[in-house]
């Protein structure tokens, strides 16, 4: 099975591994390459076809994070039939595009909101922010307090379709 | 440059966290002086709690409420015997009222006098000691604006762009640039309301924008007795956000005869306010080489080490001997300049995403080291970068004779910082050092937003696309199951996940 991989967000390569004891064969966009990894102090050495690199590597579910090249690159690697199951059951979430801090939170559940209200004030690298409705809908959850903290991609507001039909 | 009389205290305590509460540590730990600090459990883990000789606890929420809470630190200060407190920077280090409550408590304030903090805590009273002390002021508004009319009025004399700042405010808060009577009007409303949410006071001035303005700071120190003088500049133009990124000294904008002029002035203001203890003097310059002054920073700046690179004297040192009673043991002329020594904040941060900051465990952490490198540093691998602080993770600072030695050490320095977890700058600190704009010493403070395009970064060679979308792929676990191994359960065992 193979694996969509980008890096930094770029463009992906559909890419597969057979294993070896020594050498892989790794198949790129339907090439094959023979390609080591292999410990060196406390980095790897990685070999393609006769190249060679240095790397520090840390591997996480979907990413795999590699200083090389005296550089930083996030590479993701996703399986394309987990991303396209994942996908269907998005609710509509407001969620905080930065970490930060509640400094204002103006919906309560069951409040209407219109497309672009602004929903609640969050404040980080010392500015203020209006997190908005990003459609009409109605208020179903509010997940933040004033004076609370959260993370990147915590969901703030979570809101419901306005049903039309009576 | 060591001052024997700092030895006059022996226990201190550092009313900080992270790289700046472990760096105070370094200086009482070779002065034999004890270190007590306190911590919110959310730095329970730290380098700084394991390092200090003493820890106390103090509480908050948020966390960082327990490190604006005066009395929790004050009575740690007295349950651990220390004699005296060490603000750093940011949290209460200008915060008149906590430096009266330690000296209320019958210690020492490592800093300078309560009246000057709230003389120069205050945009307007600050400008107007300045004004007095024959150090030049950007022009504007004397006093607090009262209404949208008058701010158009006095934008309309000394004409647009013009800045609204308030008068507590800092670090980009409660700031806007205006270019129309509009724009004024609500960038008043919008400085001030941001003001008055975080500050407590809503007051706002303005004055006019100094266009491709420099920022560039002067080092003072001044003892109780009277003596004051300054060690140079640094410039911190490169700034996002109004925050600053990269600092340096000397700044290469100045030559010798403007650093003691500017020098000068900067020493006559700290003594109109009877200043004591190390302070900073912020100035903008114009492309005309005028400089005005902006505000006076009451305490030790991060930018600090760029000076003690280029000097060779510990300020923090310093502090502690002024606030132990002792003289400063050096006049002026005892102050050489040497070299060049450049600073960059490295930040969990999405920098090609409009500096985003960024959260996660830090899952591998390597620091340069080598000739003319200095990293001040407060963290571990495994350590968690939370929104509940500034997401600052290192300050790396690179020494060289000259500049362009500096800037060579500082680029690999920076190609040689491996932090993997979060976002980090490091990589776009390493397009600014090496950008050639920067490298000829043309900067000014929207440096950052006019190069914007060719601070971008630059995608991988073929070669290196190769050798990262393979190496990705090898390391990776999902790929495990294609193990050419024969064995049945090997291959049932990657089946089932």
């Amino acid at each position: 099975m193979y694996r969509n991989v980008s890096i930094n967000g770029g463009a992906a390569s559909k890419v597969n591994v057979t294993r070896g004891r020594q050498v892989s064969r790794v198949w790129r966009d339907a090439k094959a390459h023979a390609a080591a990894l292999a410990r060196s102090g406390e980095g790897w050495t990685v070999d393609v076809d006769g190249l060679s690199a240095e790397m520090t590597i840390v591997t996480r579910k979907e990413e795999v994070l590699i200083h090389a090249f005296g550089r930083t690159w996030r590479v993701e690697v996703v399986d394309p039939v987990e991303r396209q199951l994942g996908a269907g059951a998005q609710s509509d979430v407001a969620r905080a595009p930065m970490p930060g801090l509640a400094i204002s939170v103006m919906v309560k559940p069951g409040d209407v909101v219109v497309d672009g209200q602004p929903m609640v004030i969050i404040e980080s690298m010392k500015m203020q922010t209006e997190i908005c409705a990003s459609r009409a809908g109605i208020v179903d959850q509010v997940n933040v307090r004033i004076g609370e903290t959260f993370a990147q991609k915590a969901p703030l507001v979570t809101l419901v379709p306005i049903e039309t039909e009576a | 440059m060591s001052s024997p009389r700092a030895k006059h205290f022996s226990k201190v305590l550092i009313a900080n966290r992270g790289e700046i509460a472990l760096r105070i540590m370094r200086t009482l730990r070779r002065l034999g002086i004890a270190s007590v600090v306190v911590y919110h459990e959310a730095d329970r883990d730290s380098p700084a709690v394991r390092d200090a000789n003493e820890a106390v606890q103090i509480h908050g929420e948020p966390p960082v409420a327990a490190y604006l809470d005066a009395s929790q630190i004050v009575a740690a200060a007295k349950s651990t015997g220390a004699q005296a407190i060490h603000p750093g920077f940011g949290f209460l280090s200008e915060k008149a009222h906590f430096a009266e409550a330690v000296i209320e408590a019958g210690l020492v304030f490592i800093g300078p006098p309560p009246s000057a903090i709230r003389a120069m805590g205050d945009k307007i009273e600050s400008k107007l000691l300045a004004t007095k002390a024959g150090v030049p002021t950007v022009p504007g508004s004397r006093d607090a604006l009262e209404s949208g009319d008058e701010a158009v009025a006095i934008a309309e004399k000394i004409g647009y762009p013009v800045l609204l700042k308030a008068s507590a405010g800092g670090g980009g808060k409660g700031m806007r640039i205006a270019h129309t009577a509009q724009e004024c009007r609500d960038g008043l409303a919008r400085a001030s309301a941001e003001a008055k949410a975080a500050f407590g006071d809503g007051r706002v001035f303005v004055e006019k924008y100094v266009e491709e303005p420099r920022h560039i700071e002067v080092q003072v120190l001044a003892d109780a007795f009277g003596n004051v003088i300054h060690l140079g500049e640094r410039e911190c133009s490169i700034q996002r956000r109004y925050q600053k990124v990269v600092e340096e000294a000397p700044s290469p904008f100045i030559d010798e005869k403007m650093r003691a002029l500017i020098g000068e002035q900067a020493c006559s203001l700290a003594r109109a306010v009877g200043y004591t203890s190390a302070g900073t003097v912020e100035m903008v310059v114009d492309k005309r080489r005028n400089f005005y002054f902006l505000e006076m920073n009451t305490r030790l700046q991060v930018e600090h080490p760029v000076t003690e690179m280029t000097t060779g004297i510990d300020i923090v040192e310093q502090q502690l001997a002024v606030a132990a009673g002792a003289a400063l043991p050096f006049t002026q002329k005892d102050v050489a300049f040497k070299g060049h020594a450049i600073e960059v904040r490295i930040y969990a941060e999405d920098a090609d995403a409009g500096f985003i900051p960024a959260t996660g465990k830090l899952l591998k952490v390597r620091f340069p080291h080598g000739e003319g490198i200095r990293v001040d540093h407060g963290v571990l691998e495994g350590l968690e970068i939370g929104a509940a602080f500034d997401p600052m993770i290192a300050k790396l600072v690179a020494y060289g004779a000259d500049r362009d030695e500096a800037v060579a050490r500082m680029c690999r320095a920076l190609e040689e910082t491996v932090i993997l977890g979060p976002i980090t700058n490091i990589d776009f600190l390493r397009r600014v050092v090496g950008h050639p704009e920067f490298i000829a010493g043309r900067i000014h403070t929207g440096f950052l937003t006019l190069h914007k395009d060719s601070l971008a970064p630059v995608p991988p060679t073929p070669d290196q696309e190769k050798l990262l979308v393979i190496a990705a792929a090898l390391a990776h676990p999902d790929f495990d199951f294609h193990f050419a191994t024969p064995s049945p359960l090997d291959g049932m065992g990657g089946w089932s996940n």
